[in-house]
């Protein structure tokens, strides 16, 4: 997130907004003026001139009004932090025990001071903590850095990881530092004054007991005329206002945190809340303190016009700022469980290694790095050190292979780049067997520049036996299936075009390495856009035709063994429900490997429940020998895992 | 005195004024510098004052690593007299290259001792240990933030003595441009991981 630009952006609109009430303000004075002065003329049509100082009057009462709503407020919100807080329902944090609860207290004021070096602020807010709420919330209130308050709900302290409550404090200090708690309060002391006005003409207008109407009815008429539109005006800008720094706030976050993740991981959480219908504060301040809070009714079903009215941005829409892009239905919402302690933090032994390899320079290397994506999901091999991932003196320490396989693993456990995620796969799918498998390679570390680490990984993956080939396969496969949605697209992006310059020089030959890419192409495919799978074998023949061909491509039969393997795989499909192919479609590949591709592809429309029907079908067609075959004919079983794989399907017992 | 005397000076005036608010800003944000990196020392200092207590929590279920954690003790204290001589004169090159030496020694055994951690899970289990963990992260976390907030101080200052007018105030008193602290001092750290991205 260009999170510079984006507070520029944000200060700008604020000062525009601002500029408009001034002009909502003038203008409402100026439309007063004429309105009182036709009604005064229409009412006293005999009079020569308006009366004395009456322009004058009705501007300094307009202007009583605002100025002043705007100075109550302030004196109501001047008494301090630590009172709108306690309104809120907050209390300080209480670390004094060693139970469960004091440790969450105690990290998050570990947080808070974390987050007031980043942020410069000096002296740092204290502290407190909403008890008795489990909704994910926080709140900052204060008049200035000297009184301010960050208050976060317990539901925020128990579901929260720590980069969580990191991006959340941030985003509250962000409020303090550029004092949007005071900017808030001010607006909405001037709204109020605006409704004072509206309020006037409503009291001069109503009638008393008896049915009449006062003498000046007509004038308080024109003021609610004048003073609704004034009050509507008001209370859109301040809105508007509202939702520009709540922005401020999410970029500033960004920027103290430097990673997207935090505040985005709690934005999405707090949609998960939402989506459960988790209820919002307790307090019954809640709604008045609205614009003081991290998030606050910001469900997507809103109407209209209630739209301008929201103090805060749709979870969406800031979600798509935080991460660049939009982000579908299912990636907004992330699990709000309770975390247990243990997992909130990061491991003793992983702070002990966080602190040895820059010990000089000490730049908290898993921390501060500007921009750089990370893969969120991949934890780094406990006892390894991560400097020597890529060390090739690095040899295996025994000459027992299974040990061998073992520390392999391992070191393999620790790759965590998209680069050697993109090594490792073309490694796997070209597998060193398939023609021109040395010119695709070569291939790849041209357009990468990679000349190292993309040696090293291909090594590494050539010296596993197939049975660990297909564990790295698949564990990386669920690393880039788990992995966040930027980082999955741009995955999809460097890998498409990989895919096509492997089909093109595959020019009809099919083997098992594109049943491979076939799966992981199946795996980065961006989600967004996928009609439901509700398929069944009869009405996605094509595609079940075609993906069983390309299976007995995949494990690598041919002539009679195809012929035969492929009449055994209809048999069955048949039996359960496919109609029976017809004509060429029956074992004859048809014109061009792209559309047969496509077609296979298409078998992800099969529901959920068919697949495994599929699947069973292939199994029982092969022979029982070849599917335990590991060290002769390791095909049969590879291909039928990765069906398993790409199909989601559990893997079935003869194939473990 | 003429209308062009006064505008003369009206403008003179406008120009000072401009000036002084402009050193104003410059020495602000100087200063900013200044305290953002005595903030970082800060935090190091912490780190050296964490680790005995560290290896006393271990030393209660560890008994056979003794020389490990003997090691790792001696490494703490002689990387903080080291840092404290460098301090003290901090232009001597032969005191950094000793600190930088102690430090490194202090890195390759709190990366042994991290095994050590991993190998006993009763020390792992305990609550000291968890609590002490919690502050080392705390405590690297806010090493990292400082250098951090010291980065960005360091951009609003340059933004501000660069910045074309005000950089005339800038170079007319002095003001040169404020470096920013690198991510890491190895080459080779900094080469691996941009050629497999």
């Amino acid at each position: 997130m260009r999170f510079r630009r984006h507070q520029e952006v944000a200060q700008e609109q604020t000062r525009t907004l601002l500029a408009l009430f001034v002009l909502v303000v003038v203008g409402l004075v100026i439309a007063i003026n004429l309105v009182l002065a036709a009604i005064y003329w229409i009412s006293f049509p005999y009079a020569h001139a308006l009366p004395r100082l009456f322009i004058e009057t009705n501007t300094a009462l307009v202007l009583l009004f605002v100025l002043g709503g705007c100075w109550v407020e302030s004196l109501r919100a001047s008494k301090g932090g630590p009172h709108v807080a306690s309104l809120a329902g907050a209390r300080p944090v209480q670390t004094g025990g060693h139970d469960e609860a004091s440790r969450r207290e105690k990290r998050f004021v570990n947080v808070v001071q974390e987050m007031a070096l980043a942020s410069g602020l000096r002296p740092p807010p204290q502290a407190w903590v909403l008890p008795r709420d489990d909704a994910i919330n926080a709140l900052a209130a204060g008049w200035g850095p000297d009184d301010s308050v960050v208050a976060v709900t317990r539901g925020a302290l128990e579901r929260l990881t720590r980069a969580e409550l990191q991006g959340v404090v941030a985003h509250e200090f962000s409020h303090i530092a550029y004092g949007d708690t005071r900017l808030n309060m001010r607006l909405v002391g001037m709204v109020w004054g605006l409704q004072m006005i509206w309020g006037l003409g409503q009291s001069l207008w109503s009638a008393d007991e008896r049915g009449r109407r006062h003498a000046g009815a007509l004038f308080g008429l024109g003021l609610i005329a004048v003073g609704s539109f004034g009050w509507l005006a008001g209370r859109l800008l301040q809105a508007a206002v509202s939702r520009q720094r709540e922005f401020l706030a999410d970029a500033s976050a960004v920027q103290f945190t430097r990673e997207v993740d935090g505040l985005g991981g709690a934005l999405r959480k707090i949609g998960d809340q939402q989506a459960r219908r988790v209820p919002g504060l307790a307090s019954t301040h809640a709604a008045a303190l609205a614009h003081l809070l991290l998030s606050h009714g910001t469900n997507t079903r809103r109407g209209g016009w209630r739209r301008w009215l929201a103090t805060h941005p749709t979870l969406a829409e800031r979600l798509a700022r935080l991460y660049g892009h939009e982000l579908a239905q299912d990636e907004q919402i992330l699990t709000a469980d309770p975390l247990p302690i243990a997992e909130l933090d990061e491991p003793p032994a992983e702070t002990l290694s966080r602190m040895a390899p820059n010990g000089a320079a000490g730049s908290g290397s898993g921390m501060a790095t500007a921009g750089a994506l990370r893969f969120e999901t991949i934890a780094p091999a406990r006892g390894s050190p991560e400097a020597h991932r890529h060390d090739a003196t690095q040899l295996p320490s025994s000459f027992d292979a299974a040990e061998r396989e073992r520390e392999a693993l391992a070191r393999i456990a620790l790759w965590h780049g998209p680069g050697e995620w993109q090594s490792a796969m073309l490694a796997l799918a070209i597998g060193g067997h398939a023609a021109g498998a040395a010119a695709h390679w070569r291939a790849y570390v041209q357009s990468t520049q990679d000349f190292t680490v993309a040696a090293t990984v291909r090594a590494e993956v050539e010296a596993l036996s197939a049975r660990g080939r297909r564990q790295v396969f698949e564990s990386l496969l669920q690393r880039a299936q788990s992995a966040t949605p930027a980082l999955r697209r741009r995955l999809w992006r460097e890998w498409s075009p990989r895919w096509r310059v492997l089909h093109e020089t595959a020019a009809g030959q099919h083997g098992p390495w594109t049943w491979r890419a076939f799966v992981i192409h199946h795996a980065l495919r961006p989600s967004p856009g996928r009609p439901p799978a509700r398929g069944n074998l009869a009405s996605e023949t094509a595609a079940v035709q075609a993906a069983t061909r390309a299976m007995a491509d995949a494990m690598a039969l041919d002539g009679d063994a195809r012929r035969a393997w492929l009449d055994a795989a209809w048999r069955g499909l048949i039996e359960m429900g496919m109609p029976a192919p017809r004509g060429p479609a029956a074992g004859l590949a048809p014109a061009t490997p792209q559309r047969e591709s496509m077609l296979a592809l298409r078998v992800r429309r099969l529901s959920p429940m068919q697949r495994p029907l599929l699947l069973r079908a292939w199994l029982m067609a092969t022979p029982h020998g070849r599917l335990l075959g590991d060290a002769t004919d390791p095909q049969a079983a590879d291909a039928l895992h990765l069906a398993c794989v790409a199909l989601d399907v559990p893997v079935p017992a003869p194939l473990n | 005195m003429s209308m062009t005397q006064i505008v003369t000076l009206v403008v003179l005036a406008v120009v000072g004024l401009w000036m002084l608010a402009a050193y104003n800003r410059l020495v602000k944000a100087r200063n900013e510098i200044g305290n953002a990196f005595a903030q970082i020392d800060v935090q190091l200092k912490r780190r050296y004052d964490l680790i005995p207590n560290l290896v006393d929590v271990a030393r209660k279920y560890v008994q056979h690593e003794r020389d490990t954690l003997e090691a790792v003790i001696a490494a703490r204290n002689g990387a903080k007299s080291a840092s404290e001589s460098a301090a003290a004169k901090p232009a001597d090159a032969a005191r950094i290259g000793a600190l930088a030496g102690a430090e490194g020694t202090l890195a390759g055994l709190m990366n042994k001792l991290a095994v050590v951690v991993e190998a006993y899970p009763a020390l792992k289990a305990d609550g000291t240990l968890r609590d002490l963990s919690e502050e080392l992260n705390h405590t690297e976390n806010r090493i990292a933030f400082a250098r951090q907030a010291f980065n960005d101080v360091v951009l609003d200052y340059n933004n501000a003595a660069q910045q074309v007018p005000t950089n005339i105030v800038a170079s007319l008193f002095g003001f040169k441009d404020a470096a920013m602290l690198q991510a890491t001092a190895s080459e080779a750290e900094r080469q691996a991981p941009r050629v497999s991205l």
